[in-house]
């Protein structure tokens, strides 16, 4: 009677520690009516390998995502760099980076229309300049400390500032030519021109930054410890799985890999440096 | 027949056409309007939202999908609060051509509409671009699909229009023509009628034909009777004139053959003088009778002279008076005393003859009446006898015809001769009231010398 009890009470407890409802909150990396479907499968891949159910947020934008992370109502989030920056100490911990060309960086890409007359950062000057979020690294911290490191802002620097929410919607821009230039993340450029040669042929890069380290997928606080070694794992050895392997080519991605410790220096001094001289 | 088909179709073609493109006009103009207005009202919220929060991924797709959703909107351009242009669906980023303010309403430049709307509280403008020429092109696209389908059924039409003409009307005219052309005297015709001739078209000719079979046969047995009558009256003539001839040539013979019977009879009794004379008298007769028979058919001679209508009017009236005396007053009548050249002698005759013919008919009164008519002369004599009878009319003027006891019944139809010789006529004229009335025109030759 009593090993039945003990019996139940250790299934329950395991079901428990395993069979909770995770979230996995992606913010607009890629737009989100792009990566929809791409990201349920990459969610629906994490879900099966660690045996629990778990579901996907698309989140509009990084400022939320972030609330939803310091608040634990999410899991595991894929958020830009720069996000991250904003997160507050202790509320998140890094699970993994994506390895791009054999590097776990990305950079961000200055880019204008290939038939117009923009050729460098310099001729942005005054003309309509697009950026996807006031979180993103690549999509708007580096333009503005390129442009601060100009001695001005943006909004005085380029004639008009608009915010697109996706490094997508930002190359749609300037490939159509409504707006001069824009700054945008290099692993969703390359994706996208990958796709689609045509809007390689309309698009240039005329600035790119130094390596930052490519945006990571973070555990909230609502993940322990198991969990977050588990899922770690996965993630890990995505590459080596024959389906893992293929939803991370879709995603244009090699592999995971754990950042170093001073990964993120590089954009956390950029973030200095604009704030400081914002205050001027 | 053929242009009539062409003309009605070119007619209710052009009715067409003007109906289909003031109908469209009108229908295009309204559509145009009311889908403009719609598309502000669907894109203005987002779009008012997308400027605030500087979104212009959002203003740019709002407006390149309703510029790909409408065919006659060319351009939508997005303005801020100031006027300065955002963006626009054909990223010109310019306000169009030719305008100089953004002012709501409607705008027209040429072939292009501008409809400018003001967006929530003034925080920006929206400008359509309206291609008119879009318009025109659907409306002549119409107008040609509509002339299209005029020129089918003017197509449609001709084919059986030519049919008629060659299976119908051609023969029609083919065969009106050749009736036409037959005579009489070309009776039966046969007609000939092209290769593509309707069996409607080919009956009736048949019909045509029988029909101038029937009439040749027709005319032909008229003109056999009417030789058959012409023989007849030739006979009876012949008869007649052989039985008045014989008459007048048998009763004088009768009366020599009697008394000679008588003389031959006794042979004391011998012919007296009288009798003798009895005798010549009716040979006299029998001569004279011949005489007057052969110069039926000899040609008449005229000696034309210089007479009067005056000196016609007194010699007749003289001899009237000496020849009539009690028996009929003479009144002759005339207008101008006109100058003639003809045989007066002959002339005499005739008037003589009518004179005499009256006072047998029983007439106390003759009224001559003497006219001269262009190059005739025209003299008109009606008397109050007792006229003549419309079944003697007829044969009046043949030979040996005569209503009198006595008569040799040559006498009207030497006159007529006589007339017809001079140039003129005898006639006949029935009267209503009592008497009869004869008219004698002889050319007058004096008239001729003139214009000659």
């Amino acid at each position: 009677m009593r090993l039945i009890l003990v019996l139940l009470l250790s299934l329950l407890t395991t079901s428990a520690t395993y069979s909770r409802q995770m979230t996995h909150g992606v913010s607009s990396i890629l737009s989100p009516g792009e990566s929809y479907a791409l990201y349920e499968e990459f969610t629906e891949y994490i879900s099966r390998k660690l045996g629990t159910p778990m579901d996907t947020i698309h989140k509009g934008n990084y400022a939320e995502m972030n609330r939803l992370i310091e608040s634990g109502n999410v899991d595991i989030a894929s958020i830009c760099t720069g996000a991250l920056l904003h997160l507050p100490e202790g509320s998140f911990r890094v699970l993994a980076v994506p390895v791009v060309d054999g590097r776990a960086g990305y950079r961000s890409y200055i880019i204008t229309n290939a038939k117009s007359n923009v050729r460098t950062f310099t001729d942005l000057k005054g003309r309509l300049f697009a950026m996807t979020d006031r979180l993103s690294n690549t999509g708007y911290l580096y333009p503005t400390w390129l442009v601060t490191k100009k001695g001005q802002k943006p909004e005085q620097y380029f004639g008009k500032v608009s915010y697109t929410g996706s490094h997508d919607k930002s190359i749609t821009l300037v490939s159509k030519g409504v707006v001069d230039g824009a700054a945008v993340d290099s692993i969703v450029f390359n994706a996208s021109v990958r796709l689609n040669k045509e809007l390689g042929k309309t698009v240039r890069v005329v600035e790119q930054s130094p390596e930052f380290v490519s945006p990571p997928i973070v555990a909230s606080e609502r993940v322990n410890a198991e969990e977050f070694r588990k899922t770690r794992q996965v993630l890990l050895s995505m590459h080596k799985d024959p389906e893992g392997k293929r939803i991370l080519g879709k995603m244009g991605i090699e592999q995971f890999a754990v950042p170093d410790a001073e990964a993120f220096a590089l954009v956390r001094s950029m973030k200095r440096f604009v704030d400081e001289n914002a205050k001027k | 027949m053929l242009l009539l088909v062409l003309g009605f179709g070119v007619v209710t073609m052009m009715f067409d056409i003007t109906i289909v493109a003031t109908a469209q006009n009108r229908f295009i103009d309204q559509t145009i309007e009311e889908t403009v207005a719609n598309q502000h009202v669907a894109i203005a919220h987002p779009m008012t939202e997308a400027l605030v929060y500087d979104d212009i991924y959002t203003s740019y797709t709002l407006a390149e999908t309703v510029t790909k959703n409408i065919p006659f909107i060319s351009n939508v351009i997005i303005l801020d609060a100031k006027k300065n242009v955002v963006t626009d669906s054909l990223v010109t980023r310019s306000l169009p051509e030719g305008m100089t303010t953004v002012a709501e309403g409607r705008q027209r430049t040429g072939s292009t509409d501008y409809f400018t709307f003001p967006l929530e509280q003034k925080l920006g403008w929206v400008i359509f671009v309206v291609d008119l020429n879009w318009k025109r092109e659907t409306i002549l696209s119409q107008i040609f699909q509509t002339v299209g389908v005029h020129l089918l059924f003017v197509i449609l039409l001709i084919i059986p229009g030519i049919i008629l003409a060659v299976y119908v009307t051609k023969p029609l005219s083919v065969l009106t023509e050749q009736l036409s052309n037959a005579t009489l005297e070309k009776l039966p015709f046969t007609l000939e009628l092209p290769e593509h001739t309707t069996t409607e078209v080919r009956k009736l000719a048949e019909t045509l034909t029988a029909m101038a079979e029937r009439l040749k046969q027709a005319t032909d047995q008229l003109t056999e009777q009417e030789k058959q009558m012409a023989r007849e009256e030739k006979l009876a003539s012949i008869g007649m004139m052989a039985a008045g001839l014989a008459h007048e040539i048998r009763n004088p013979l009768m009366t020599i053959n009697m008394l000679i019977h008588s003389a031959k009879q006794s042979f004391d009794v011998t012919l007296t003088e009288k009798d003798l004379a009895v005798m010549m008298h009716a040979s006299d007769r029998v001569v004279s009778t011949l005489n007057d028979f052969l110069s039926l058919t000899r040609p008449i001679e005229q000696k034309p002279s210089v007479t009067s209508v005056q000196r016609i009017r007194n010699m007749l009236s003289g001899w009237a008076a000496s020849t009539l005396e009690d028996k009929m007053q003479l009144h002759v009548q005339y207008d101008e005393d006109t100058t003639l050249i003809l045989d007066e002698g002959r002339v005499m005759q005739v008037a003589h003859n009518l004179l005499i013919n009256s006072a047998d008919a029983g007439a106390t009164e003759c009224v001559l009446t003497i006219e001269t008519q262009n190059d005739m002369l025209v003299m008109t004599f009606a008397d109050n006898g007792k006229g003549v009878h419309p079944a003697d009319a007829a044969q009046l003027f043949r030979p040996f015809f005569t209503t009198k006891a006595h008569g040799t019944g040559l006498g009207l139809s030497m006159s007529e001769l006589i007339a017809q010789a001079l140039g003129g006529s005898l006639t006949f004229v029935q009267q209503d009231t009592r008497g009869a009335q004869f008219v004698l025109s002889v050319r007058n030759l004096y008239e001729k010398d003139l214009d000659s």
